[in-house]
This record gives structure tokens, C-alpha cells and sequence, in this order.
């Protein structure tokens, strides 16, 4: 299951509140440098599926219940630090199709082992798009409604992902030395109505193949892979044009969000710390 | 329509292609500016720092032999140099100045030529364009980033707001 159920958020909610306060004493990040170097996580996933929140997310700048300042498309290969223990850089890629050159570099790295973690984004085809009315965009066919138009952008959205990850399975067969990798799957404020589907998806579908194969290449020894999901900020799905495409769940609330990024959060140190 | 929204025809793709290969010429040129204003200063402050150093060598020497020969060429060179000095001092002043006005307009350039990318690069991705568009479109982003790193290198360009999420607003590397 990729998702923290709403009777177990509670009593997480406490702790990671607590957590997200504690600053790990420089000492620790020094011992965990001595023992491991500099780590480095790579985030893909398409554009819009919030990669770069996530990077602000995992380096402290981004506070559970902060609200959307809207989507931009990031303009170049981004750096964060890991906030925590660990000495760990966030390698951030453009998602966009036009700009995948951008992850050659990056795949040299896998294949090289100099990257240690992989998290690739998704958002079961929620990704967010920028400047464009829904009606510009190559979706949309007159006479189409907003829901024709929405159900297509989805569908095309979601074979973007698995295009992504058909790409990146050969990649991670291949990579040297122990890697880890997580499936996260952002904007659960969107579909947390339909998450048995989108564990369904995820889980039993052509991605869970890819994932699956991968371990049958590595052993899982060599390979850690996990799915988890998240919603960093809680926001309705909008175009510029301010036509909103998909609404924040009613009864999706914090005590979810919290418990679900800790632990997102929790898996990701303990990946690295590995 | 809302004022966000644009009706990406033929003709507006064509002159946001325009317009993102005009601004990426304007950056080139302004962190080129920028980069001869750079040498430009550091030749200017080397040959103040060596004239500075000979001209006070010219002086003292030159007060040696005026107070024993009464000849003052030494002394007169040495004044000359400081003269020369503090020519080129203002010259380098008046170099980091034009150089800091320049790398200002290139910040803003900077953030226009930005907007401009993810524009085309949202076009390019979610629009209905044929495969020489986006080519081009494509050849585009790479200049247009390549002068944008540049112009980073340079030092000029404006520091990415970390607080101004979902912009990409990370560390460029």
C-alpha cells in the first residue's frame, strides 16, 4: 500500500511535528560524512508532478500546510541539500519531454554509481501545467467538455510516467553498486478519493513490471525499492487561465498530509543512511 | 478569456520563438560586455598598482638627485605617474560602474529570457506543434540556457529566490 490510512495519521501526526523540529547536531553529520561521503539522490519524474517542491520538501524550506505559490517550470538541472543527518545532495531535473537532454548527465552518474538514490516523481497524471488554457493545449479536440478534455490530459499524463520509467528501468539494471529508489506518488490531496485505484495502478500495473524487473536484474540485495505517497501542498489542480481542473478532496486534511510525508521522510533517511 | 490566458496561433508561437532568440543575442551580448568591463578593470587596476609602485621609486630617487644635482627629471616623472595613476584609477572606477549597470539590465534580461523559456517550453510540451516547431523550439531552450549559465558564471545574474517555490528555484548546477 502506498499511502498512510487516515486511523494511523493521528498518532503520527505528533511525532513528526517533533521531527520536522529537531536540527541534527553538526558532529552527526560529520560522522555520517566520514563513514559514507557526500551522498547523491536524483529526483525524476515528468514536469509539473512537483520535483522541485519536493527538493525545497526534503531540504527544510517547505513547511507541511504552506500553501501553492503556482507552477513554474524549472529552468535548469537544480541542487538542494538534504536537510538531516546525512551529507546528501538533491539532484533536480526538468521533466519536460523537450528537455531530457538535460538527464543524459545524470544517467552517466547511475551507470557510474556515483548516485546512490533515486526517487522518481509521479502524480498519476496530475501534473501541473503553466501559461496554457486547457483549451491551447494538444489534448483538448472541440467539441470536447472540460471532464473529456481532463479525463485524455490524465490518460496522456499517466503513459508519460511509464514512459519515464521504461526509460529508466535499462538505467538502473545496469547502474553500479547498491541503489535504492522510491516511487512517490505526490498530489494525494487529488486523488486521495480514488487511492485504491491509484495503488492499484501503480502497484499491479505495467510500472510494478518495470520495478519488478529491475529487482529480478539486481537481486534485492542490490536494489531497495519502495512506494509511498505524499502531498506537500495541498492545492487545487489549476491552469493559469485559472480553470480548475481537479479539487482537494474534502476530508483530506493535515493529520494525513504529516503522516504520510514523515513517513516519506523516514524512508528516505533510512534508504540512505543504508 | 482571463488576461493570463493567450491563444497560442502560428503567429504568437513564431514570436515567442523570436523573442526567445532576441533575448538570448541581448544576454550573450551583456555578459560578453560584462566580461570585457571585467579584463578591462583588472588591466586597469594591475598598471595603477605597477605605475603607483615605479612612480614612487621615480620620487624618491629623483629627491636624492634633485637635492645633489638639482636635476628634477626624476621628480617630474614620478609626479607624471601619479598623474597617470589616477587617470586610470577613475578609468577602472568608471569601468565597474558601466559594468554593474550592465550586469543590472543582464538580471533583469535574466528573468525575462526565463519567462520566455518556460513559455516555449510549456508550448513546446503541452501544445499542438509539429516536430520541426519543436525542434526548433528545442535548439532554442539549449542557447538560450547555455547564455543564461553564462550569464551566471559571470556573476551577475540574480540569485534564485529559495522562497519562491515551485519555480525553480533550487541552486542552478
Amino acid at each position: 500500500m502506498l499511502y498512510v490510512e487516515p486511523s494511523l495519521a493521528l498518532s503520527l501526526t505528533e511525532l513528526a511535528i517533533e521531527k520536522r523540529k529537531s536540527f541534527a547536531p553538526l558532529a552527526r553529520r560529520i560522522k555520517h560524512w566520514l563513514k559514507r561521503g557526500r551522498l547523491k539522490i536524483v529526483i525524476f519524474g515528468p514536469g509539473g508532478t512537483g520535483k522541485t517542491t519536493l527538493g525545497h520538501f526534503l531540504a527544510g524550506n517547505l513547511d507541511i500546510g504552506n500553501t501553492s505559490a503556482g507552477y513554474a517550470e524549472s529552468m535548469d538541472v537544480e541542487s538542494f541539500k538534504l536537510k538531516g543527518d546525512l551529507v546528501c545532495s538533491l539532484i533536480v531535473p526538468p521533466g519536460q519531454e523537450l528537455r531530457e537532454y538535460h538527464w543524459t548527465g545524470l544517467y552517466r552518474d547511475l551507470a557510474a554509481g556515483k548516485s546512490s538514490g533515486v526517487i522518481n516523481v509521479v502524480s498519476w497524471g496530475y501534473h501541473s501545467f503553466q501559461a496554457l488554457s486547457y483549451q491551447d493545449t494538444k489534448y483538448f479536440k472541440p467539441p470536447m467538455t472540460k471532464a473529456e478534455f481532463f479525463e485524455s490530459y490524465l490518460q496522456n499524463r499517466r503513459d508519460r510516467e511509464q514512459e519515464i520509467i521504461n526509460n529508466l528501468t535499462p538505467r538502473l539494471m545496469d547502474a553500479k553498486g547498491k541503489i535504492w529508489m522510491i516511487t512517490l506518488v505526490t498530489k494525494q490531496d487529488l486523488w486521495w478519493d480514488d487511492r485504491t485505484q491509484v495503488d492499484k495502478h501503480y502497484l499491479e500495473g505495467p510500472y510494478n513490471d518495470c520495478i519488478q524487473q529491475i529487482i529480478r536484474k539486481r537481486g534485492e540485495q542490490n536494489f531497495a525499492h519502495e512506494y509511498l505517497s505524499v502531498s506537500l501542498i495541498i492545492n487545487n489542480l489549476v491552469t493559469s487561465a485559472g480553470e480548475v481542473l481537479a479539487s482537494t478532496v474534502s476530508g483530506y486534511g493535515q493529520p494525513i498530509q504529516l503522516a504520510n510525508s514523515t513517513k516519506f521522510v523516514e524512508t528516505v533517511n533510512s534508504f540512505a543512511s543504508r | 478569456m482571463s488576461q493570463s490566458q493567450v491563444n497560442f496561433d502560428y503567429t504568437t508561437r513564431s514570436k515567442i520563438q523570436g523573442l526567445l532568440s532576441d533575448y538570448t543575442n541581448t544576454l550573450k551580448e551583456a555578459s560578453d560586455s560584462i566580461e570585457q568591463f571585467q579584463t578591462r578593470s583588472f588591466v586597469l587596476i594591475s598598471l595603477v598598482g605597477l605605475i603607483l609602485s615605479i612612480g614612487a621609486g621615480f620620487i624618491s630617487y629623483g629627491w636624492v638627485r634633485f637635492q645633489s644635482t638639482g636635476n628634477a627629471f626624476g621628480w617630474i616623472a614620478g609626479i607624471f605617474g601619479f598623474l597617470v595613476a589616477t587617470l586610470f584609477t577613475r578609468l577602472y572606477y568608471s569601468s565597474r560602474r558601466k559594468s554593474r549597470l550592465i550586469a543590472r539590465q543582464s538580471e533583469i534580461i535574466g528573468l525575462k529570457l526565463e519567462r520566455i523559456m518556460q513559455l516555449a517550453s510549456q508550448i513546446a510540451e503541452h501544445g499542438e506543434l509539429t516536430a520541426a516547431e519543436k525542434l526548433e523550439i528545442e535548439l532554442r531552450l539549449v542557447e538560450a540556457e547555455g547564455a543564461l549559465r553564462f550569464a551566471r558564471f559571470t556573476g551577475h545574474s540574480e540569485e534564485r529566490n529559495t522562497s519562491d517555490l515551485g519555480s525553480g528555484a533550487g541552486k542552478s548546477v
